[in-house]
């Protein structure tokens, strides 16, 4: 009950005791109570008028950072005898330091400023107004408003930075980048060799072949390395990201993803990405910083969700991604998936698969659980099957232990061999 | 609870129990003792308002005199308002001008008290001779006063 309404109740009832006793000295009590409220409604504010004026440090950071935001109140109309202002604070946002709220007097033309600072997570924020409740010295007669501002922070999901994803690609592109194209020309690795003719430089004639041929002369060719197409698909299902107690294993996807394109724009591929869940969110493919930013912001406003649709992998368009292009799916992938990917392998896409381990994520949820023990083996038995199952068509699975850094599984699994071990012929995995 | 607020209370209970013992309503004096242990909880846990009207029935009803009655409501509605004041501040952690807003509600909750009490004496004090009517009809113009007051505080919260 609000307090005038509650003193309201208290006077009326005071005077109906009075009338109904024909005592006039308990009809007095009542008046105290409505001195009280007589002299609140008197002193209550008319009409305040504030002039609001906020900032945010950053308008961009990634995903944990701490972000400074500033509220600037100024007081253009009466004097505000009791003024409580809070900030509204976006869903998914928690103050790291100070507070969203604060309470005071605002005399004629003085101004008051709130700062705090957040914590951020992956997202895009909208502070999208200021609260105020003004009201009179007692607090009893309050008017709330609110004043409307313009805020908006991109979270961008935390990145890992990795060295090199070792890909087969099947197709490269025309312009210069990191992949190795099955195609002799100027490059570091060596090719073959073909017989000289005008025009090729000197110094990649090889003496030795060219010195068991009397009238031909050899040179060394080398593969050319190249720039890839490549499609990131990110499974966004809330079924295959769902862990126990609601929570969702989403969120490294996400990493993932954006940790893998950040590598691949990095070293000049094409990159493009699909994030599959509850809708479809298509990036075009791109190259460059532009091309980041339009990741980023895809992945910033991702989230796992639910759609009868798209519920099954098979409803993802791949005309989308260009004819033999490399694609890397990001997915725990549940059995299902299996079938889906094997058509895409046959429909000629080399795929590389990375999966957060749902299972140590589980694992850590459901400590102390009982048979926990032999529900980590069942899942450990399904996910070895998986990966033989996709392993069987040639696609390659990368099943990232998330108590690991990604960069670490990924250099381990995927990653480039040291100049020494390439050296002497080891792969180093 | 704030210690304005606790003195408020104890004194209004004190009030009560004087009123009681000259009236010789002994048996009285075990409400009154429970209702004021029930305030010194009530006003830290946000149940002041339940604990204002019990010690408003109980000085309203109990018929002990007028002057030591006007005292325990009045001292009753200061410990409300300074109870409810007093968790307010404590909720936000970061205030401006915090004396400001201090200075003005003690003044105006001192002046609300001490007009309140003045009024209600003189309106004792002064005896009117009005007939049954007359007194219907002006307890209806105060309770329409009063639910004028009610409906302006609802409109001006939404």
């Amino acid at each position: 009950m609000k307090r005038a309404g509650f003193l309201s109740f208290l006077a009326f009832a005071l005077l109906a005791i009075g009338l109904a006793l024909r005592d006039g000295r308990v009809a007095a009590l009542s008046l105290p109570l409505l001195s009280y409220l007589a002299l609140g409604l008197l002193q209550t504010p008319d009409r305040p008028h504030l002039e609001v004026e906020a900032n945010l440090a950053q308008s961009s950071v990634t995903e944990g950072s701490i972000v400074g935001v500033w509220v600037q109140v100024r007081n253009a109309g009466p004097a505000l005898p009791q003024l409580r202002i809070q900030d509204h604070l976006p869903a998914g946002l928690t103050v790291h330091d100070g507070s969203t709220v604060s309470l005071g007097s605002l005399a004629r033309r003085a101004s008051h400023q709130i700062s705090y600072s957040i914590r951020s997570t992956r997202g895009i924020h909208s502070f999208d107004r200021v609260d105020f409740v003004a009201s009179d010295p007692l607090g009893l007669f309050q008017q709330s408003f609110h004043m409307p501002t313009s805020r908006t922070i991109l979270v961008r999901p935390s990145l890992r930075r990795l060295r090199h994803v070792d890909l087969q690609p099947l197709r490269t592109g025309v312009h210069a980048g990191m992949y190795r194209a099955r195609r002799g020309g100027p490059g570091v690795e060596f090719h073959g060799l073909r017989p000289y003719v005008a025009g090729d430089a000197r110094r990649w004639i090889n003496w030795k072949a060219s010195a068991r041929h009397r009238d031909q002369l050899f040179i060394n060719e080398f593969e050319q390395e190249r720039a890839v197409a490549i499609g990131i698909i990110v499974d966004a299902r809330s079924r295959s990201n769902l862990l126990a107690g609601g929570r969702s294993s989403f969120s490294y996807s996400v990493q993932a993803a954006a940790s893998l394109s950040e590598l691949f724009l990095a070293q000049a591929n094409r990159v493009g990405l699909m994030i599959y869940g509850s809708h479809l969110d298509w990036t075009v493919p791109g190259y460059g910083r532009l091309q980041r930013e339009r990741i980023m912001l895809a992945l910033a406003r991702a989230r796992a969700g639910h759609s009868r649709i798209f519920d099954r992998m098979k409803y993802l368009p791949t005309r989308l991604f260009a004819p033999r292009s490399q694609l890397i799916f990001i997915s725990p992938v549940i059995t299902e998936d299996v079938g889906f990917l094997r058509i895409l392998r046959a429909r000629g896409y080399p795929i590389l698969v990375v999966s957060p381990d749902r299972i140590t994520a589980e694992a850590e949820l459901l400590d102390g659980e009982p048979d926990l023990g032999l529900a980590i083996r069942l899942a450990r038995i399904e996910q070895v099957l998986i990966t033989r199952g996709l392993a069987h068509v040639g696609i390659q699975r990368v099943v990232w232990d998330i108590s690991q850094p990604l960069e670490q599984v990924i250099e381990a699994q995927v990653g480039r061999p040291r100049r020494w071990m390439r050296a002497v012929g080891a792969r180093g995995r | 609870m704030n210690q304005p607020a606790r003195i408020a209370l104890l004194l209004s209970t004190m009030a009560l129990t004087v009123g009681l013992i000259l009236e010789g309503l002994w048996l009285l004096l075990f409400v009154v003792a429970a209702i004021g242990s029930f305030g010194w909880i009530s006003a830290r846990r946000g149940w002041e308002s339940i604990w204002l009207f019990l010690q408003l029935a109980l000085a309203a009803l109990s018929g002990i005199p007028f002057l030591l009655a006007l005292l325990a409501s009045v001292l009753g509605l200061a410990t409300w308002d300074l109870a409810a004041h007093g968790r307010l501040l404590q909720s936000v952690d970061n205030g401006f001008e915090l004396e400001a807003l201090k200075t003005s509600h003690y003044r105006s909750v001192a002046l609300a008290l001490a007009s309140g009490s003045l009024l209600a004496v003189i309106a004792i004090g002064i005896p009117l001779r009005l007939s049954f009517v007359a007194a219907v009809l002006l307890t209806l113009l105060a309770v329409a006063g009063i639910a004028g007051l009610a409906g302006r505080a609802s409109s001006a919260s939404s």
